[in-house]
């Protein structure tokens, strides 16, 4: 039974952590909103306060003799009989991890902002928007149960939609934030309905409903093993849930928002659609793993959807020319294989790779927005020969892709290969689907360096961006050589591990494969890559296509939805809600009210007569009764 | 031990004379004739506040009864004829008959008043309602110079003599039955034997007799004209203070002596209830002149009121006690803004509303909020009476009475929008600046604040209501439903 004392002093830490970004946010809105240095200010302090806090708890959780701690915190907030949502937070080691994540990341990436969105006009609408969002995804990730989780989940989305298009006039950008809302509305209907379902089914005889993560644990599997839920519902229950990570996470086949949202400044797509919100899914996953654990057909699903969305995803990178886009595919790639280790039974794996990967793909996300910073410019083909002009930037990218291809020694490596020796074991068709992964990887990110970053210069005139953006990157780039050093999977509860010797060779392999082809082909132009080109043409254009996934939705949204649906929706609403029901209402109301006037004739005669039928009338109903 | 029981009473026609006497000798001066008026009343409520509860009991052999029920509507009559004063003084001088005597009137109407609500007796009931009409005859009829203020008066005086005419006759069939006209007496009547038809049919002439004063359907013809024709202050009379004192004689007939009997009464005032309802906020649409509109909306207030008494529960006699202060707040404030504003926008057209916003601020958000209140709309008083009205009919299952109800604020709402519409989107004929005199326009702000506070803390006026009804006199009632949970 795990630990749930909660000293004053750290339940005192843990609520100022949960709601410093909050008061930021409200005090920039109320006071900030045209004074931009007090802004940004403010959003800087509430923070790094709460990663002050965070690291304050980490050190107190660190004095515990066992790991399996799990601290909790709440206030009643809505009670009604026999439902009650508490608000709260809940300290475990996973819960703290990713704490540590969201704020630590989250500090650097506030302060790198200050400097990429000087000259932007609504700098303090940025900061507001980026504290509230750090507010709720922190309520994501302290909740102690799955109704203040689903309200976290909502303002993340809401706070993304904002950030995405953050520069609105440009239809592009307001188009994308439209894209990923709607998107993930439909996964969050899916995600709603399961919540729905699991609070259904937690009620035995003995208490009442709940939604509480503590309580479903510990009350599920006797239910289960008594026989109350069959498992069918229980499959049907985490598939359903699983529908919040594939629109929160980016998995396919509702990926198609992720790489559009990079119409937004890049630190956002650093902190939200890389770092942190989009590995909400992976959290959640993790959180509440013991739940899909219990249904195999749920597990599988997860891991089949996860090992498919890092392959499909790393193939689209290869064909992509926008810098910021490649890095938006390869998350999806990385989300791919978090959530394939979760299905494939081992969210320390997941969680161990979502941290790393949070380190170096915020790092190759920063890296990217200092190249745009400096060259106005994110075309690779447009760009060349940046490591001359741009030393930090570069040596920081390479840092971030050497780790992003698992180059031994740096933190991906470690956490990748947890996931590949996870997947050797457990499935062998998924095992190499993961490898072919990694090489491709490897050469996605080969080609943007060496295209973006060696050979000649196509005339940009790029210069090194600031120390308050290449102070983050510098940090960022020491944590992801050291990330697979600090104990991660020890923190989470994970055994030791040995070298699994075939894996490594072969991971290793595919990596230096993948870096060798883009060298041949985009460093020493051994291979012309225009040829190849037209010698894969037709699977070149399907991948430029994106497999036809957003034509096919487009194509279903205008000819199915707005035609048939859409189409007989408005028409109901004109001929039946309008004409009739409400122009009908008025008009019957309209000529009652013309009728009842011509009784009121001025003559009191007729006031009189009426006088008199009235109490005729009373005494007839007398009579008759 | 009697004369502590009437003093307010006492002061109050004491107070007819020194206003009449007043006028005659120029003491004070015409304009501020108000105050001593307002004097006459601070005086009463004094003796109100004063009385002590052990001073509650009958006299004049039972015919008169003080208890908490009648207190209570008493303070509020006085609010109601301090209010009316102050229309007055903004009114006066459009007055061209003796200004004295018009206060008399208004003190003799209010002693009426102040007896319907302490009334324990037939007779007494009848002599009560007769001077609220009689001085309201004169009242509606007082801008001699106006046809229509004259030809409201005939109407008025014709149609209620027809009601009293219903009324005493209705009465002397119950005295033939019980042999006496005393509640007490006619409740032991009534519980004891058989109910001849005749006297079942004197209780139904009773009710329109009192159908007509609450301006029930079929009794209600004569409202719109009365209030288009009647001066300002008079109408907002007529439709807060008789209107209550109506209602009051209503409670205390049908739930202190015809309780027995709720059988025979309960679905009839359903019924009227529905018809009042409908006809005030359907006609009131077509309307052009605010006051002939505020006269519908008067009509389907009624309805709600006959809604509550239709309940025949204790949570119906609280929701009638509670929607009437709600009305009293909300339809004095349209009043007192209609009062003095059209002396500046010229007529009571709604035309003349045009743009009310732009000309006075103050005035145009008053009658806002007090046409919200009237409408229901949250969290102002009006929403907190018919809500607990509405639970009312609901708790004594006449679901389709309520729904109904319901229907009917959606149609209030759309002429009650209809004037804030006109007020703050339309452009004023003449965008001359209104101004408002210190007095009224404390009374204004005092008003919406009692607006407000009524919307938002319910308990504490509820449970005063609620241990009005429990202290009164009548024989402790054997609600037929339920009581509120």
């Amino acid at each position: 039974m795990p630990d749930i004392h909660l000293s004053p002093f750290i339940s005192c830490l843990s609520w100022t952590l949960l709601l410093a970004p909050l008061i930021a946010a409200s005090a920039i809105w109320l006071f900030g909103i045209h004074r931009r240095r007090l802004a940004a200010n403010l959003a800087l302090t509430g923070m790094v306060t709460s990663f002050g806090c965070a690291l304050w708890v980490f050190d107190q959780a660190l004095r515990q003799h066992s790991h399996a701690f799990a601290w909790e915190s709440s206030v009643e907030w809505l009670s009604v009989p026999g439902f009650t949502v508490s608000f709260g937070v809940l300290l475990d080691p996973l819960s703290l991890l990713m704490t540590l994540i969201v704020t630590g990341v989250g500090s650097l990436i506030f302060l790198y902002s200050t400097a990429y969105m000087k000259a932007d006009a609504a700098f303090s609408r940025y900061f507001g928007v980026l504290s509230l969002f750090a507010f709720s995804m922190l309520t994501i990730v302290l909740s102690p149960n799955w109704i203040q989780l689903f309200i976290g989940w909502e303002l993340v989305g809401f706070c993304s939609y904002l950030l995405i298009g953050h520069w609105y006039a440009k239809p592009s950008a307001a188009e994308a934030g439209k894209k990923a809302f709607m998107v993930n509305r439909v996964a969050d209907c899916g995600f709603l309905l399961g919540i729905l379902a699991l609070w259904g089914i937690s009620g035995s005889a003995a208490s009442e409903r709940t939604l509480h993560f503590h309580s479903l644990q510990a009350r599920l599997p006797d239910l289960i093993a008594s026989g109350a839920i069959p498992s069918s519902l229980l499959t049907l229950v985490g598939l359903l849930l699983f529908c919040g990570p594939i629109g929160k996470s980016a998995q396919f086949p509702l990926h198609v928002w992720l790489p559009d949202a990079m119409e937004g400044p890049t630190p956002v797509s650093a902190l939200i659609h890389a770092a942190t919100m989009v590995a909400a899914g992976v959290y959640l996953l993790c959180r509440s793993f013991w739940l899909f654990a219990m249904s195999p057909v749920t597990l599988s699903t997860i891991a089949w959807v996860g090992g498919l969305s890092a392959i499909l995803s790393a193939l689209l990178a290869v064909v992509e020319q926008d810098l910021k886009r490649i890095l938006a595919y390869s998350t999806l790639s990385q989300l791919g294989y978090m959530v394939m280790a979760v299905g494939l039974g081992s969210p320390i794996a997941g969680m161990y790779h979502l941290s790393t990967h949070a380190f170096f793909k915020a790092l190759l996300f920063l890296a990217a927005g200092s190249v745009i910073h400096g060259t106005h410019q994110q075309d690779i083909r447009k760009l060349g020969a940046l490591r001359r002009s741009m030393p930090w930037t570069s040596g920081s990218f390479a840092i971030g892709s050497l780790a992003l291809c698992g180059i031994p020694g740096l933190s991906g490596f470690f956490s990748k290969d947890a996931i590949l020796v996870l997947a050797h074991e457990r499935n062998a068709i998924l095992y190499w689907l993961a490898v072919s992964t990694a090489g491709l990887t490897a050469f996605y990110i080969g080609r943007a360096w060496f295209v973006a970053f060696t050979g000649t210069s196509h005339g940009t005139h790029a210069h090194e961006s600031p120390p308050i953006m290449t102070g983050p990157l510098s940090i960022l780039a020491v944590l992801s050589i050291v990330g697979g050093y600090l104990g991660i999977p020890h923190f989470l509860g994970h055994p030791n591990e040995t070298i699994h010797w075939q894996v490594v060779f072969t991971s290793i392999s595919a990596a230096g494969i993948g870096l060798a082809l883009s060298w041949l082909i985009y460093g020493r132009h051994w291979l012309s890559a225009q040829k190849l080109v037209l010698a894969l043409a037709v699977p070149y254009s399907f991948l430029q296509r994106r497999y036809g996934i957003d034509e096919f939705y487009n194509a279903y949204v205008t000819h199915i939805q707005q035609r048939f649906i859409a189409g007989f929706c408005a028409w109901f609403e004109r001929a039946c809600i309008i004409r009739i029901g409400v122009n009908g209402i008025a008009w019957t109301t309209y000529y009652a009210s013309w009728l009842i006037r011509l009784w009121q004739t001025g003559k009191v005669q007729t006031y009189a007569l009426t006088f008199l039928i009235g109490v005729l009338g009373l005494i007839f109903h007398l009579i008759r009764q | 031990m009697t004369w502590k029981l009437i003093g307010v009473e006492f002061v109050v026609s004491v107070w007819t004379i020194v206003t009449l006497g007043a006028d005659i000798l120029n003491l004070p001066r015409r304009n501020r004739l108000w105050l001593l008026a307002l004097a006459g009343l601070s005086l009463a409520a004094i003796v109100l506040a004063l009385q002590p509860p052990e001073s509650l009991g009958e006299s004049f052999q039972d015919m008169f009864v003080v208890d908490g029920f009648g207190r209570y509507f008493k303070g509020l009559f006085l609010v109601i004829a301090a209010v009316v004063i102050v229309m007055t003084r903004e009114f006066e001088d459009r007055l061209s008959a003796p200004l004295g005597a018009f206060y008399m009137l208004l003190f003799t109407a209010l002693l009426g008043m102040l007896i319907v609500a302490s009334v324990n007796d037939l007779l007494l009931l009848f002599v009560g309602l007769e001077l609220i009409t009689f001085s309201l005859y004169i009242m509606t009829a007082y801008l001699k110079t106006d046809p229509r203020s004259v030809e409201a008066g005939m109407k008025y005086l014709i149609i209620g003599s027809i009601a009293s005419g219903f009324l005493i006759y209705g009465v002397a069939l119950l005295y033939g039955f019980s042999g006496s006209t005393h509640f007490p007496s006619l409740h032991k009547a009534i519980v004891s034997g058989v109910i001849p038809l005749s006297a079942q049919a004197g209780f139904f002439f009773v009710l329109a007799g009192l159908g007509f004063k609450i301006a029930a359907v079929p009794f209600h013809l004569w409202v719109p004209d009365v209030y288009e024709g009647a001066p300002t202050p008079v109408v907002a009379f007529l439709s807060v203070g008789s209107k209550m004192a109506g209602i009051i004689a209503l409670v205390r007939i049908l739930y202190g002596v015809f309780l027995p009997l709720h059988g025979l009464w309960m679905d009839t005032l359903a019924i009227l209830s529905a018809a009042t309802m409908l006809y005030g906020n359907l006609a009131a649409i077509v309307q052009t002149n605010i006051k002939r509109l505020l006269g519908y909306s008067s009509i389907g207030h009624a309805g709600y009121l006959l809604m509550a008494l239709s309940s025949g529960s204790s949570l119906g006699v609280s929701a009638v006690g509670y929607y009437l202060l709600a009305y009293l707040v909300s339809n004095l404030t349209v009043f007192l803004v209609i009062v003095a504003a059209s002396k500046t926008i010229g007529g009571d057209h709604l035309e003349a509303y045009n743009g009310l916003s732009k000309r006075s601020p103050a005035l145009a958000g008053a009658l806002f909020l007090g046409l919200l209140s009237l409408a229901g709309v949250p969290p102002l008083a009006g929403f907190s009476g018919k809500l607990l009205i509405l639970l009312a009919g609901a708790q004594a299952g006449q679901l389709w009475l309520v729904t109904i109800g319901a229907l009917n604020v959606a149609l209030s709402l759309y002429y009650y929008l209809m004037i804030v519409k006109r007020m703050y989107l339309g452009t004023p004929i003449n965008p001359s600046v209104i101004r408002v005199h210190p007095v009224t326009h404390t009374t204004l702000i005092l008003l919406v604040l009692g607006i407000f506070v009524l919307g938002i803390f319910q308990n504490p006026f509820l449970q005063q209501i609620q241990s009005a009804i429990e202290n009164q006199q009548w024989t402790r009632p054997q609600f037929p439903n339920a009581e509120p949970p």
